[in-house]
C-alpha cells in the first residue's frame, strides 16, 4: 500500500512537470528525469506501426536491468473513453513484440504521464525455451492516439522501474518526440 | 501570330492548371463538384449531421433511405432538428428518395448522446416483416445501433413515425452489423465486456424481432474471456451469404493487421456456443492475412464471376472473388495507404490477392486537401443492376469512385464524384508544432446503391447525402439504358 502511494506520488509529480512543460523541478527532486536510461537500437522487425525508440537501464534507479520500448500509435485509441481497461493494455502495449505468450500477474493500475491518462499492468513473459521474465505494459492516450511502452527485464514490474519509465516518458528526451508525433492524424 | 496564340494558349493552360491545383488543395464553398461519368441527381443536407451508413429500402411503392449518424461534433454536439425545433443527439435520418431528384426528409430519430464515435446510431439495416420467418407481415423493421451501448429494432412501416420494438442492451462498442432478412439471423458487431477486445460478433436470431434470441458469441481464439497472450486483431464487420451460400466473410483490422476469415455459416450457427478456443476454431474454413499496414473494413463477396480472359480454360473460368476494402482513419495521409483489394477465393483454403485499386493521390493532391484520404467502404447491395459489373467505393476526400470489376484481376476506375463543400462541411485538423491546423474537405464515408441504379453517398464531415447516377461509358459498363 505504501509503495503504491509512493508510485502515485512520483507519477503525479511527473504529471505536474509535464503539464507545465517544465520537467526540471521533477528532475531535481528525483535526479535527472531520464537518468540511467541509455538509448539502444529498436530491436524488432517492422510491423503495423513505425518503429519507436528503445532504452535500457541497468541501475538501481530503474529497479535493476530493464529495457523499455516506446512508440505512439496514432488513431488507435477510443477517442471518447481513452484507455479504459486492462484488456486495452493487453491488446495495444506491444507485449507481443517480446513474447506472444504473456500472462498478467494482477489487475492494472491507473497512470498519468505528462497529462496523458491510461493504465499500466504487470505480466510474466514466457518463452519457448521455458524461460520467463517480468514485464510491464503501459498505455496512455491523448485524444484518439495512444502512447505505449512495453518493458522487460528482471527489474521490470517493480515500482522503481514503473516510476522510472514514467519519468523517462515525461523527460525532455522523449516527450518532445512524442508530442511532435501525436495528433498528426 | 501563331507563336503568340501558342503562348497565350500555354498561359491559359498554365493558369488553368494552377487554378485546378489550388482548387484541389483548398476546396471552397461555391466550387462545382468534381466529377467524371457520375452525375448529381439530388441531395439532402441530413440536418448537417455526420453520416456513417446509408441503407436504401424499396418499401411498398416508395424508396426510403435510412442513414446512420455518428455522434455530434465538439462544436455542435446536438444539432437542431428543423422539423421539431429541438436540439437532438445525432441518430438516424429517414429520407424518402422515391423521387431521387427531390429527397424528402421524413424523420430524425435521435441516438445516444455523445460526440463522434461516442454517440449517435451509426449502423442501420432494414428487413420487411413479410420476409422474416416470424415477423409481423405488415411491419418493416429497422435494426440500428444505439451509440456504443445497444442495438435497437424499430418498426418503420410508417417511416415518418417509427415505433420502438425492442432493445438489445448491455453491449459496448456496437458497430457494423449484418442481418439476413430471409432467416432473421443477425451478426451484431459489438463488445461483450467479458471478452478481451472492443468488438466481436454476437450472433442473434432476430426472426421474431420482438423476441431476440442470442445464439452465441464469436471471435478469434485468443479474444475470448480468460485467454492470455496475444490478442488477435478485432473485428470490423461481416457479410453473410445466408443459407444458400453458407458462408460468412469476416473482416478484421479496419486499417491495421488486416485479416479475412471465411466461416461455415451452418457450423457457426449450430456449433457448440461456449467460447472455447476449439469451439471458436470449429466453423473456420480459412484465413487470409493481409499486410499489417492494411485492414479489412468491408468484405464483399462476388461469387461465380465469369472471367472473360479465362473463358476457354478447361478449369477455373468462373472465380469466387472477395473485394476487401480497407478504412483510412488518419487525416492527411499520416498512415499507410488504405485501398481496395481483390482476392480469388475459388479455392477457399488458399485465398490469394490478385489485384488492387487506389485513387491516384496526385490526381487531386489528396494528401494536402485535408481530412482522410483512402478507402472506407463499398456498396453492399447485390441488386443485378451493378452486381459483378460495377463497384462503388467511398474514398473520403476523393469522393466516390466507380470501378469496372467485370475482370477483377484488373479493376479499372470508370467514374468519380467529389461533392462540393457547403457551409455545413466540418473541418478536419492535424497537430503541427503543437497547434491544430484545420482544413475543410469532403469526407465521403459510405456508399450504397438501390435496385434502380441510383448511388447514395454520405459525408462524415456533415455535408449530407448526395444521390448520384452513372453517365456515359460508366453507365454502359453497368448495362444501364
Amino acid at each position: 500500500m505504501r509503495t503504491r502511494t509512493a508510485l502515485a506520488l512520483v507519477l503525479g509529480l511527473g504529471v505536474a512537470g509535464g503539464v507545465a512543460g517544465a520537467t526540471l523541478p521533477v528532475a531535481r527532486l528525483l535526479g535527472r528525469a531520464d537518468s540511467g536510461w541509455q538509448e539502444i537500437p529498436w530491436p524488432f522487425p517492422r510491423d503495423a506501426w513505425p518503429a519507436g525508440r528503445a532504452f535500457r537501464c541497468g541501475s538501481d534507479a530503474c529497479g535493476g536491468d530493464v529495457a523499455v520500448y516506446v512508440r505512439p500509435k496514432l488513431g488507435f485509441c477510443n477517442c471518447a473513453t481513452g484507455v479504459s481497461g486492462d484488456s486495452e493494455v493487453d491488446a495495444v502495449s506491444d507485449l507481443d513484440m517480446m513474447s506472444e505468450d504473456f500472462v498478467p500477474i494482477r489487475v492494472g493500475e491507473p497512470v498519468t504521464v505528462a497529462g496523458m491518462a491510461g493504465r499500466t499492468r504487470s505480466y510474466t513473459l514466457r518463452f519457448a525455451d521455458g524461460r520467463s521474465e517480468p514485464a510491464t505494459g503501459l498505455a496512455i492516450s491523448r485524444r484518439c492516439d495512444v502512447v505505449v511502452a512495453a518493458s522487460q527485464g528482471q527489474g521490470a514490474g517493480s515500482n522503481e522501474a514503473k516510476a522510472s519509465i514514467a519519468r523517462l516518458l515525461g523527460s525532455d528526451r522523449v516527450l518532445p518526440w512524442l508530442t511532435a508525433l501525436l495528433g498528426k492524424g | 501570330m501563331l507563336k503568340s496564340a501558342g503562348k497565350s494558349l500555354f498561359a491559359i493552360l498554365l493558369a488553368a492548371g494552377f487554378a485546378q491545383h489550388a482548387a484541389a488543395q483548398a476546396p471552397k464553398i461555391g466550387d462545382p463538384p468534381e466529377a467524371a461519368n457520375i452525375r448529381l441527381v439530388g441531395m439532402s443536407d441530413l440536418q448537417a449531421r455526420s453520416a456513417y451508413q446509408p441503407t436504401i429500402h424499396h418499401q411498398g411503392e416508395r424508396y426510403i433511405a435510412y442513414i446512420g449518424h455518428h455522434g455530434g461534433t465538439d462544436d455542435i454536439p446536438t444539432p437542431i432538428n428543423p422539423m421539431t425545433g429541438k436540439a437532438e443527439p445525432n441518430g438516424t435520418s429517414i429520407v424518402d428518395v422515391t423521387d431521387p431528384a427531390n429527397p424528402k426528409y421524413l424523420k430524425h430519430l435521435p441516438g445516444q448522446p455523445g460526440t463522434y464515435e461516442g454517440g449517435g446510431a451509426q449502423m442501420v439495416r432494414i428487413c420487411d416483416g413479410k420476409m422474416l420467418p416470424k415477423g409481423d407481415r405488415t411491419a418493416v423493421y429497422m435494426l440500428r445501433t444505439f451509440g456504443s451501448e445497444a442495438h435497437e429494432i424499430w418498426n418503420v412501416a410508417d417511416p415518418a413515425n417509427p415505433v420502438l420494438i425492442t432493445r438489445i442492451a448491455g453491449l459496448k462498442d456496437t458497430h457494423k452489423s449484418w442481418w439476413e432478412c430471409d432467416t432473421g439471423i443477425a451478426f451484431l458487431v459489438s463488445g461483450n465486456p467479458d471478452w478481451r477486445i472492443r468488438r466481436m460478433t454476437q450472433v442473434y436470431d432476430l426472426s421474431d424481432p420482438a423476441h431476440p434470441v442470442k445464439i452465441r458469441d464469436f471471435g478469434l481464439p485468443g479474444q475470448e474471456p480468460g485467454a492470455t497472450g496475444v490478442i488477435p486483431t478485432e473485428l470490423h464487420g461481416p457479410i453473410s451469404t445466408g443459407p444458400a451460400g453458407n458462408r460468412v466473410y469476416f473482416g478484421y483490422g479496419t486499417n491495421k493487421g488486416g485479416m479475412v476469415q471465411i466461416v461455415d455459416r451452418e457450423k457457426l450457427l449450430k456449433g457448440a456456443p461456449e467460447p472455447t478456443p476449439e469451439n471458436l476454431r470449429s466453423p473456420e474454413i480459412s484465413r487470409m492475412f493481409m499486410s499489417s499496414l492494411n485492414g479489412a473494413h468491408t468484405t464483399y463477396p462476388l461469387l461465380k464471376m465469369p472471367i472473360a480472359e479465362f473463358a476457354k480454360d478447361k478449369d477455373g473460368s468462373k472465380r469466387d472473388i472477395l473485394m476487401i476494402v480497407d478504412e483510412a482513419i488518419l487525416n492527411e495521409c499520416n498512415e499507410a495507404r488504405q485501398m481496395v483489394w481483390f482476392a480469388d477465393m475459388t479455392v477457399e483454403s488458399r485465398p490469394m490477392m490478385i489485384s488492387n485499386y487506389t485513387v491516384a493521390e496526385a490526381s487531386g493532391d489528396f494528401c494536402a486537401r485535408g481530412g482522410r484520404f483512402g478507402s472506407h467502404s463499398s456498396n453492399e447491395s447485390v441488386a443485378p443492376v451493378f452486381y459483378g459489373k460495377v463497384a462503388l467505393i467511398s474514398f473520403f476526400n476523393a469522393g466516390v469512385r466507380a470501378l469496372d470489376i467485370r475482370n477483377p484481376y484488373s479493376p479499372k476506375e470508370i467514374g468519380h464524384f467529389i461533392p462540393s463543400i457547403t457551409a455545413n462541411t466540418d473541418k478536419r485538423c492535424v497537430t503541427v508544432d503543437g497547434k491544430d491546423r484545420c482544413k475543410v474537405a469532403i469526407q465521403t464515408n459510405n456508399v450504397e446503391t438501390d435496385d434502380r441504379g441510383y448511388i447514395y453517398i454520405v459525408d462524415r464531415a456533415n455535408t449530407g447525402m448526395h444521390v448520384l447516377e452513372l453517365t456515359g461509358p460508366a453507365r454502359a459498363v453497368a448495362g444501364q439504358p
